[in-house]
């Protein structure tokens, strides 16, 4: 695979998920991954930082994945940036907030490398 | 003039009359709501104690489910740190090696690997649904406490039923304490260290 030198913001408060997510977008080629645990921590480690894509979950502690994505969504350097929600929220209500709020990819889990990389491929063009 | 002075006597026998034809009639309702009551008593105190049970092991219950996520969330984290070092090895050997079966052989070990990885995703699955069982279990807790609390007030407020309730409640502690040895494990869990102290004291 070839290697992307973009940078993604990826945020995910399971331990578990955030190693096979990041093992997975690197072997999808992104080599430039800012992990955080959550809204706030993405927040923090994300000022100042352009960032090429942002791969969220939803629920998370503190700040969850919706309230990360509308506070991205109201700051001007990440207003367009493209954001891909992995989540265990499955009904069509969920997917239609999110869509909503401003993402532009949504994968339910659990999910395969294949979907992956064609949600990250249909979002990064 | 006497007749003049019956009169409020009269009326007053009539009621005196009425009253203990009512009582006549009330005697019997009486009788029933009494045997009511103390029939109804035994069940209050022992529903009291079983619902003091429960909720005594609802903490124990949940620890345990929490437990068991925390376990399988340990193991998860062995698996990968094991399968992430194959990967890095895999691609190595994939790498050194030139291009024919030997190479494609490896390559579709190294894809085998990453199913591995992918498959653990039930474990943060797994655990996002306990937790939510943790929730309803605490939940349930709570009210099953202020339920306990209510019955609890009913018994305080008379002394008759305060006796009743704590003959009933130590007969059903009693019994509870056998039905739930075998469910709720918790108080008896015992160390390794411990049992190694047991069979080395033998």
């Amino acid at each position: 695979m070839a290697k992307e030198s973009k940078t993604i913001l990826f945020v995910e408060d399971s331990p578990t998920m955030r190693r096979i997510i990041a093992n997975s977008l690197r072997q999808v080629g992104f080599e430039e991954i800012i992990e955080a645990e959550n809204g706030v921590d993405a927040l923090e480690k994300v000022e100042g930082r352009a960032i090429d894509l942002v791969v969220t979950d939803w629920n998370m502690p503190e700040m969850n994945g919706a309230e990360l994505v509308k506070t991205l969504r109201e700051m001007p350097p990440y207003a367009e940036v493209p954001i891909i929600m992995i989540t265990t929220r499955g009904m069509k209500d969920d997917v239609m907030t999110a869509m909503k709020l401003g993402v532009n990819g949504y994968i339910v889990k659990p999910f395969t490398p294949e979907v992956l990389q064609e949600k990250l491929k249909s979002v990064i063009r | 003039m006497a007749k003049k002075k019956q009169g409020p006597v009269l009326k007053t026998l009539k009621e005196i009359e009425s009253l203990f034809e009512f009582g006549g009639e009330i005697v019997p309702f009486l009788e029933e709501l009494f045997a009511f009551l103390s029939d109804l008593m035994p069940i209050l105190a022992k529903a009291g104690q079983s619902l003091k049970n429960t909720t005594a092991s609802m903490p124990a219950a949940s620890d345990n489910i929490t437990s068991a996520d925390m376990m399988a969330e340990d193991a998860t984290h062995t698996i990968m740190d094991n399968v992430e070092h194959i990967t890095v090895e895999l691609d190595k050997l994939i790498a050194d090696q030139p291009d024919g079966d030997t190479k494609e052989a490896l390559r579709n070990l190294a894809g085998k690997v990453v199913e591995i990885s992918i498959v653990l995703q039930f474990q943060d699955i797994t655990s996002q649904h306990l937790r939510q069982a943790v929730q309803i279990v605490e939940a349930i807790q709570v009210r099953m406490e202020k339920l306990f609390i209510s019955l609890q007030s009913i018994g305080e407020k008379n002394e008759l039923v305060k006796n009743i309730v704590e003959s009933y409640a130590q007969e059903a502690k009693e019994e509870a304490a056998i039905d739930t040895t075998d469910t709720v494990r918790q108080d008896a869990a015992i160390s390794q260290t411990d049992i190694d102290a047991l069979f080395g004291a033998k």
